[in-house]
């Protein structure tokens, strides 16, 4: 029978180190995709699941239960990522050439093409989210990532529920739209793929 | 598509209807169109790469790295703070060297719901911060207290010295309340367990009442009831007069933006030094309580979950306002 978040919290909590390590394991996924979303395809979403990991275990004797774990831990993770973002706004940006990162994946299966059809997919998420205006971003991450609430979310950004619910809403049809246009949401065929710097305007 | 049908839509998919408004959104077919396209678009947000192996099993284990068994089990906070529920900020002012025997012991039970507590240990202690003397701010309890209920039991509160333990002078201080009462109350259980831990290990020290609690003149003691909770509002104007705490908690904000940006300028200067590198003034500001308008020292107080500010009398050092 497996245990749930709960019963691992009170294990994890009176010393059971296997139990802090299902609980942090059962959770990495998804808090990085929270990281990624907010922070970015970049190392600070790494740093930033890496952050909220160490978070929860310090922390893990403030959750009080008052909402369940998993909020707990996309409100930490979602903290960390603004923290990580802020950080990325005071340092200098480096550009590295020739990093591994930028390597092209050698394709050596036949799923390879689907895969990388799925990565563009998946750049073009991350393209829309970058240009969506920060305000957005976050209360749409935290709400169809995360999985906060409404009060939730207000509660952490400090705006009223009013503002969280229209960000989101407005967020979404600017997301909706931005993919529409590039050709990566619905049945609707790209207006115009070539290439240009700029990013398409939102509604 | 209208704007009402698109909210509509979007608080069906976020199940923040009425039972009314889910039937309207439920015969509506454009409505649960763009509910399924909201669907796809959740979908498309939650598919993301995943990191490699070795990110993730760097990462546990960097938080593994932190889990300490021991102190789990004790029910101690892992870094010395006595926090067992809510969210917590310590104040942890360091032991004079003069009485590295002695670690005032002191539990400040909740004045009408107001818990803070200052634990005091004898003992070795194993590290610095266990043998310092902790003032833990609980905001939560904070949060869930009435203003006027905290400022009209603050005098009673006050006038008296308590010897009792943690546990009695919270179940007392605090029964209107009943969640309150049981984080007051687990919060006393904690600095009891902290105070009677340090004592084990001070065997052989002076003291021998180490884990008596003593109600010694609590930080809130100002006419000025410390004000809880609410939500941050935002604050542009660093010279705004502030009404509230969550005027409070958006001035800390842009102070710390100011400060990260370092265009913060010089801090003020005041005789209410804190020795913890977590509580740093910043500022003044003018705040309005409901029967004067006073200059305040503005902190931030850092978190790794989330700051808070406070506001201090600069003449009692004394917080008398803390922001969300």
């Amino acid at each position: 029978m497996i245990a749930t978040d709960e019963e691992l919290v009170v294990a994890a909590r009176n010393g059971d180190s296997a139990a802090m390590n299902d609980l942090l394991a059962r959770h990495y996924d998804r808090v990085h995709a929270v990281c990624r979303r907010i922070a970015g395809a970049s190392r600070d979403a790494d740093d930033a699941a890496q952050e909220t990991m160490i978070r929860i275990v310090r922390h893990l004797d403030k959750f009080d239960g008052r909402s369940s774990f998993g909020t707990w831990v996309y409100r930490i993770a979602t903290n960390t990522s603004l923290d990580e973002l802020r950080k990325r706004r005071r340092r200098p940006q480096l550009h590295i050439v020739g990093s591994d990162d930028d390597a092209p994946h050698e394709l050596a299966d036949p799923m390879a093409d689907r895969e990388v059809e799925a990565s563009v997919d998946r750049s073009a998420i991350d393209a829309a989210l970058a240009a969506l205006p920060e305000d957005f971003r976050v209360p749409l991450v935290m709400r169809d990532v995360g999985d906060l609430d409404y009060d939730e979310i207000a509660e952490t950004l400090g705006v009223p529920i009013g503002t969280v619910k229209s960000r989101i809403a407005r967020g979404r049809r600017q997301m909706v739209a931005y993919l529409e246009n590039t050709g990566h949401f619905g049945n609707q065929p790209p207006v115009d793929r070539r290439p240009t710097n700029e990013a398409p305007d939102f509604p | 598509m209208n704007d009402d049908q698109y909210l509509l839509a979007n608080a069906y998919f976020d199940g923040e209807l009425t039972a009314e408004d889910l039937r309207i959104a439920e015969t509506d077919p454009d409505v649960m169109s763009e509910v399924d396209r909201l669907r796809s678009l959740r979908s498309l947000l939650r598919d993301t790469d995943l990191p490699p192996a070795s990110v993730r099993t760097a990462a546990i284990a960097a938080a593994m790295g932190e889990f300490s068994p021991a102190t789990r089990a004790a029910g101690a906070e892992h870094d010395g703070s006595s926090v067992t529920g809510g969210y917590v900020t310590s104040i942890r002012r360091r032991r004079p060297s003069a009485s590295r025997y002695l670690a005032v012991a002191a539990a400040i039970a909740a004045i009408g719901g107001v818990g803070v507590v200052v634990a005091g240990v004898i003992g070795s202690g194993s590290d610095d911060e266990s043998s310092g003397a902790d003032l833990a701010i609980s905001t939560e309890t904070l949060a869930s207290a009435k203003p006027d209920l905290a400022r009209a039991d603050s005098a009673t509160a006050l006038a008296t010295t308590m010897n009792a333990s943690a546990d009695r002078v919270n179940a007392e201080s605090a029964p209107a309340e009943g969640s309150t009462a049981d984080i007051a109350s687990a919060e006393s259980s904690s600095a009891t367990t902290a105070a009677n831990d340090s004592t084990a290990t001070a065997a052989g020290t002076e003291m021998s009442d180490a884990t008596e609690m003593t109600m010694v003149a609590p930080a809130f003691s100002t006419p000025y009831a410390p004000t809880p909770g609410g939500l941050i509002e935002p604050i542009a104007d660093r010279d705004q007069t502030i009404t509230t705490p969550g005027q409070l908690a958006g001035l800390g904000v842009l102070l710390a933006d100011l400060r990260d940006a370092d265009t913060l300028g010089a801090t003020p200067e005041t005789s209410c030094l804190f020795d913890d590198p977590s509580v740093e003034i910043v500022d003044t500001t003018r705040y309005r309580f409901p029967d004067v308008t006073k200059t305040v020292l503005v902190a931030l107080v850092a978190s790794d979950i989330e700051g808070h500010t406070l506001a201090i009398d600069p003449d009692s050092c004394d917080v008398v306002v803390i922001g969300p």
